[in-house]
């Protein structure tokens, strides 16, 4: 089995588990999972132009805690994102037809239908996007530095959906992101050696410097990895620091379980009053998928949340 | 306000917050999270906090994290530091067994005496027992007492009793135990950790 057929039986076996939660929406786990599995198909039609980071580059990453680029400077391959933006529209709004076909035959499987709004702006933005009238590569930028003028104002095109054409930008861009990090991570481990690589002492990613959106405690000893929140790479951070205002006061650092949502604890951090969700799988024959694990503790986000605590990034999903 | 690099995080993390203070899985129009919500209200968060520690059974110094809960104030976890250069995560069976020390429901917390050839231990309160212990180490230390060896040389020792400490000492125990064997004469005065 290689790494693509492992990843996609990975994203099966959350889906089930998933599935098993009844308080979850259904129609987005679905889209969210389907949407992973195109993700991960798509990948090897990828290719990556890397920046040129030359050898003086190569001295300041050894100790830095700056990152290397920027998200304005990320390696991206936009004829893949557009042709996988164009390829997500149509899988949902097929998908949606097939639905509605089964409907006239009352067959409908409504667990698996996308949700109808997201279908409705899917097909006013691809109409969009096939004229021309939606600008492709500055949404991709406006998606990863900001503003977002383009973005708001699909927003507002969109009302029933408004995170729609965000969804649909970040998701097209996550495969080239993805791929280009991997490649950038592999030339960075190259350059040190393995004595030299050494715990990240701030939260931040060194590839793209974005805040984490989950952590990951691994293997018995409980390494302790963020996921960027951007780019998605995962990198080792300090156990006990706070991955967002890097607070090492371990009078300031909490965390709660809850008995009903094993494999997951959220650490909150008194100096900042943001929260951030940690998988921790090691008593659990299972691995992580940060993208839906997200959504499988989505009921701590609202116990932290009530207990007054923020989230310093949305999902990986850009919503 | 002076501008420090940790000052500034802190005001960048807290612009993150702000914007990350839009509903979480949202904007797609996809059904209710109210179901989420409802579910989230039936959870109890249980509350703890980590706190990095030293192990106490050798000299190694391995780094510990120590799991409290913050309702009971009682530790619910050890488990190794993964950031202490020493053990980087990983602990021995003793140090992996540390939580015993303060939380385990099976240490005996009476002192239980079996008198020879008997089947059934008997509770017994502390000054019996250390007089009973002081006078087994009395006899046994002027029964095998040597002031003198087979050359005649001075060597007050007692061959007849050994000492065995436990991993489980602190240094300072360790010391002080070991002051006290010396002062009855001991020579065999031994370790686990050693054995």
């Amino acid at each position: 089995m290689n790494k693509i057929e492992r990843d996609k039986d990975l994203i099966s076996t959350t889906l089930k588990i998933l599935k098993e939660k009844e308080h979850l929406p259904k129609d987005l786990m679905d889209l969210l999972g389907e949407t992973a599995t195109l993700q991960l198909n798509s990948a090897r039609d990828i290719s990556i132009n890397l920046p040129d980071l030359t050898l003086s580059d190569s001295g300041s990453i050894k100790g830095r805690n700056t990152p290397i680029l920027t998200p304005a400077t990320l390696p991206l391959d936009r004829n893949h994102i557009a042709a996988f933006f164009s390829s997500l529209i149509q899988k949902i709004i097929s998908q949606n037809t097939t639905i509605q076909e089964n409907t006239d035959q009352a067959t409908t499987d409504w667990e698996s239908r996308f949700p109808a709004p997201l279908v409705e702006a899917a097909k006013l933005i691809d109409t969009a996007f096939k004229k021309d009238q939606l600008d492709l590569d500055r949404a991709v930028d406006e998606c990863l530095q900001g503003p977002r003028p383009i973005l708001a104002k699909w927003a507002a095109t969109t009302p029933k959906a408004p995170a729609a054409l965000n969804f649909l930008v970040r998701a097209a861009i996550a495969p080239s992101l993805t791929a280009g990090v991997a490649a950038l991570a592999e030339w960075i481990n190259k350059q040190e050696q393995p004595s030299e690589q050494k715990i990240r002492q701030t939260g931040t990613c060194p590839i793209c410097g974005s805040l984490p959106h989950m952590l990951e405690l691994r293997e018995k000893e409980g390494f302790r990895f963020a996921f960027c929140s951007l780019c998605q790479h995962d990198y080792r951070i300090r156990r006990l620091a706070c991955p967002v205002c890097d607070t090492t006061d371990m009078g300031k650092l909490k965390f709660f379980t809850v008995p009903e949502e094993p494999g997951f604890r959220v650490e909150t951090c008194e100096a900042c009053k943001t929260y951030i969700k940690t998988i921790d799988f090691r008593g659990f024959d299972r691995r992580s998928f940060p993208p839906l694990n997200d959504l499988e503790s989505f009921a701590l986000d609202f116990i932290a949340q009530d207990q007054g605590y923020t989230r310093a990034t949305l999902s990986i999903w850009g919503m | 306000m002076k501008i420090t690099r940790r000052n500034f995080v802190k005001f960048a993390s807290a612009t993150a917050a702000t914007i990350a203070a839009a509903p979480l899985f949202r904007g797609l129009g996809h059904a209710s999270t109210g179901k989420v919500h409802d579910r989230a209200k039936q959870l109890t968060p249980q509350w703890s906090k980590q706190t990095t520690s030293i192990c106490a059974f050798c000299a190694v110094g391995c780094g510990l994290l120590v799991h409290t809960s913050l309702e009971t104030k009682r530790a619910i976890n050890v488990e190794g530091d993964p950031d202490h250069p020493i053990n980087e995560g990983a602990l021995c069976a003793k140090g992996a067994a540390t939580i015993q020390i303060s939380e385990n429901p099976n240490r005996t917390t009476k002192c239980l005496h079996r008198e020879p050839f008997s089947n059934t231990f008997v509770e017994k309160d502390w000054d019996w027992c250390k007089k009973r212990i002081a006078r087994l180490i009395k006899d046994s230390r002027d029964k095998s007492f040597e002031e003198k060896n087979a050359e005649g040389k001075v060597v007050n020792r007692t061959m007849g009793i050994a000492s065995m400490g436990s991993a489980a000492l602190d240094n300072e125990e360790c010391y002080a135990m070991h002051c006290f064997m010396r002062s009855l004469g001991l020579v065999y005065v031994e370790h686990q950790a050693r054995i």
